[in-house]
C-alpha cells in the first residue's frame, strides 16, 4: 500500500478483553482498508450459515484467520490511512515476556491508543500499559473509553473512568488536560469515523479525527550521535566493520568517534547501507561502517559509538523509575538481575529503594521501602556490575529505557532518570 | 490465546556464510516460519529477515531466538518487530 502521507507507528494497548483487537479491526474497516468485496463475501457467507444479521466480530475472526496464513515481512503489521497519516499498527501482545522485545527491538511507536472498557474501568493491565508506554517513549496518547454500548452510553460512567485515568496519566507524566478521551464502541462503530446519536452529550472528535491531531515525530538529528553496536566484523581487505542502527544524531564520513565503555577512539572511513556507500547515516538507518584505528577485539556488542567531543555516558550508578511486572517474591536491596538496554545486557545491583509510588494518587506511597513487588512502581538507585552506557531518558530517550530480566522472564521495565557518570578520561 | 507475528533479524558470522543454507536450517529448527528475505547491509554483509508466528505466551519469543542463535553460521538472531496478528 504505497502512500505519500507521513508514516506513524501506532501502538494499541490496554487490558485484555477491553476490545483492542476489535478496535484495530474497526479502524481498518472504517478506513476502507478491508476491501468492500471481502466484507460482502463474508456477509453472504454469514447469511448462508443462518447467522442472519451481519456480525462485525465474526467478520473480524475470519479476517484474522486469513491474515495468519499470509503473514509476510512487509505485511506483518496491519495498516490503515487517515486523511493525514499512514499508520502501521503494533497490536501489543498480552504476555509480559514480549515487553523486553518491545523495548530493545526496532519498532518504536510514535503514538498509542489506550483502550479501556467503560464497564471495567482502570484494570491492572491498563495501569501497566500506561507505565510501559511512557517507558517506551510514547509521548502521544489517545484514550478510547470503549464498550460504551455495555454501559448504555452513560455519560456519568464515562466521566468516572476518565477521572480515574486522568489520575493515572498524571502520575506517569502524561498531561490529562491535553489528552483526548473518546467514548467508543468498537463493536457498534460508535465515534470511530462518525459521531453517534447515542452519545449526543459528547462534543469532542471521533477516534479517526483524533488520530489526525497527532504530531509527526521529528527525527532526533540535532542530538549527539548514538549508535549502539549490534555486532563487530573483521572483513578482509577492509578492516573492522561494526554494525548497528543510528538511534540519534548523524554519523558522517571522516568523523572522529569514541566507543564507550570500551573507551576506544577511531575515525569513520566509510559508511554503507543496503550495500551502497553513503556520506552520512541518519536516525533509523541500519548501517555497517569501517573505522580506522579500531581492531575487531577492541569493541563489542553493547558498546555505543558517539562523537569524540560528546561521547556516550558511562554510568557509575543511575536512578531509575521502574514498574515491576512479575516477580515471584519481592525485590530488595542487593538484588542483581540483568538489565537489557539498547544492545547491552548488564547485571546491575539495586543499591537503594528510594520511593514506592501510589498508582492511584501519583504520590509517594512509602519512602525507602524495604521491598517492592509485582504491580509496584518505584524509584530506585542502581549500580552496574561492569561499565555500561545508559543515558537520561529526558535527553536521549532511545538509550534511557530498559527491561529487567531474571531467570528467563521479564520482571520489570523502566527508564533512567538520573546518572552519576563515570569519568572515563 | 492470540498469536504474535515476530520479525527477526539474523546476522551471519561472516559475509562468506551461505544464506540459502542458513534458511534451510532455520526452517528445520523453527516452526511457524512464514517469510524470509535477504537484507543487504554493507561491505558484503547481508542480514536475513524472517517472519515467524508464535503463541502469545511466556517464553515464546526467547525460544525462537535461542533456536536460531544455536545454528552454525549465525552470529546473532534478534527480534526487531512484533505485533498480535
Amino acid at each position: 500500500m504505497a502512500s505519500e502521507k507521513p508514516h506513524m507507528n501506532l501502538a494499541v494497548i490496554g487490558h485484555i478483553d477491553h476490545g483492542k483487537s476489535t478496535m484495530v479491526g474497526r479502524l481498518m474497516f472504517e478506513t476502507g482498508t478491508v476491501p468492500a468485496h471481502i466484507i460482502e463475501g463474508y456477509r453472504k457467507e454469514a447469511e448462508s450459515k443462518g447467522k442472519g444479521s451481519f456480525e462485525f466480530a465474526w467478520v473480524m475472526d475470519n479476517l484474522k484467520e486469513e491474515r495468519e496464513r499470509g503473514i509476510t515481512i512487509d505485511i506483518a503489521h496491519k495498516r490503515f490511512d487517515t486523511a493525514k497519516f499512514y499508520f502501521t499498527v503494533v497490536d501489543c501482545p498480552g504476555h509480559r515476556d514480549f515487553v523486553k522485545n518491545m523495548i530493545t527491538g526496532a519498532s518504536q511507536a510514535d503514538a498509542a491508543i489506550l483502550v479501556v472498557a467503560a464497564s471495567d474501568g482502570v484494570m491492572e493491565q491498563t495501569k501497566e500499559h500506561v507505565f510501559l508506554s511512557r517507558t517506551l517513549g510514547i509521548n502521544q496518547l489517545i484514550i478510547a473509553i470503549n464498550k460504551m454500548d455495555a454501559v448504555k452510553y452513560d455519560e456519568k460512567r464515562f466521566e468516572e473512568v476518565k477521572k480515574d485515568l486522568s489520575t493515572l496519566l498524571q502520575m506517569v507524566g502524561y498531561k490529562p488536560a491535553e489528552t483526548l478521551f473518546i467514548p467508543t464502541s468498537a463493536l457498534a462503530g460508535t465515534n470511530i469515523s462518525k459521531k453517534s446519536e447515542e452519545t449526543a452529550w459528547y462534543k469532542g472528535p471521533t477516534l479517526l479525527e483524533a488520530l489526525d491531531t497527532l504530531k509527526e515525530p521529528e527525527k532526533p538529528i540535532d542530538k549527539p550521535l548514538r549508535l549502539p553496536i549490534q555486532d563487530v566484523y573483521s572483513i578482509s581487505g577492509i578492516g573492522t566493520v561494526p554494525v548497528g542502527r543510528v538511534e540519534t544524531g548523524v554519523m558522517k564520513k571522516g568523523m572522529k568517534v569514541t566507543f564507550m565503555p570500551a573507551n576506544k577512539e577511531g575515525e569513520v572511513k566509510s559508511i554503507e547501507m543496503h550495500h551502497e556507500e553513503i556520506p552520512e547515516a541518519m536516525p533509523g538507518d541500519n548501517v555497517g561502517f569501517n573505522v580506522r584505528g579500531i581492531g575487531k577485539g577492541d569493541i563489542r556488542r553493547g558498546d555505543v559509538c558517539g562523537p569524540s567531543d560528546a561521547p556516550p555516558t558511562v554510568a557509575d550508578e543511575f536512578t531509575a523509575q521502574i514498574v515491576v511486572l512479575q516477580h515471584p517474591s519481592a525485590i530488595t536491596v542487593g538484588y542483581t538481575p540483568v538489565f537489557h538496554c539498547h544492545t547491552t545486557q548488564t547485571a546491575c545491583t539495586f543499591v537503594e529503594l528510594q520511593k514506592k509510588l501510589d498508582p492511584r494518587t501519583g504520590q509517594t506511597k512509602e519512602e525507602n521501602p524495604t521491598f517492592i513487588k509485582s504491580g509496584d512502581a518505584a524509584i530506585v538507585q542502581v549500580k552496574p556490575t561492569k561499565p555500561m552506557v545508559i543515558e537520561n531518558v529526558k535527553e536521549l530517550p532511545q538509550l534511557g529505557r530498559f527491561a529487567i530480566r531474571d531467570m528467563g522472564s521479564t520482571i520489570a521495565a523502566g527508564m533512567c532518570i538520573g546518572i552519576q557518570a563515570k569519568q572515563m578520561r | 490465546m492470540g498469536s504474535v507475528a515476530l520479525i527477526l533479524k539474523i546476522m551471519p558470522e561472516s559475509p562468506e556464510v551461505d544464506l540459502n543454507d542458513l534458511v534451510g536450517k532455520i526452517k528445520e529448527k523453527v516452526a511457524g516460519v512464514q517469510d524470509v528475505r535477504e537484507e543487504p547491509i554493507g561491505f558484503g554483509l547481508k542480514a536475513l529477515k524472517v517472519a515467524v508466528v508464535v503463541d502469545d505466551a511466556g517464553g515464546a519469543s526467547d525460544a525462537v531466538e535461542e533456536a536460531i542463535n544455536s545454528i552454525d553460521g549465525v552470529e546473532r538472531a534478534e527480534i526487531v518487530e512484533l505485533t498480535l496478528t
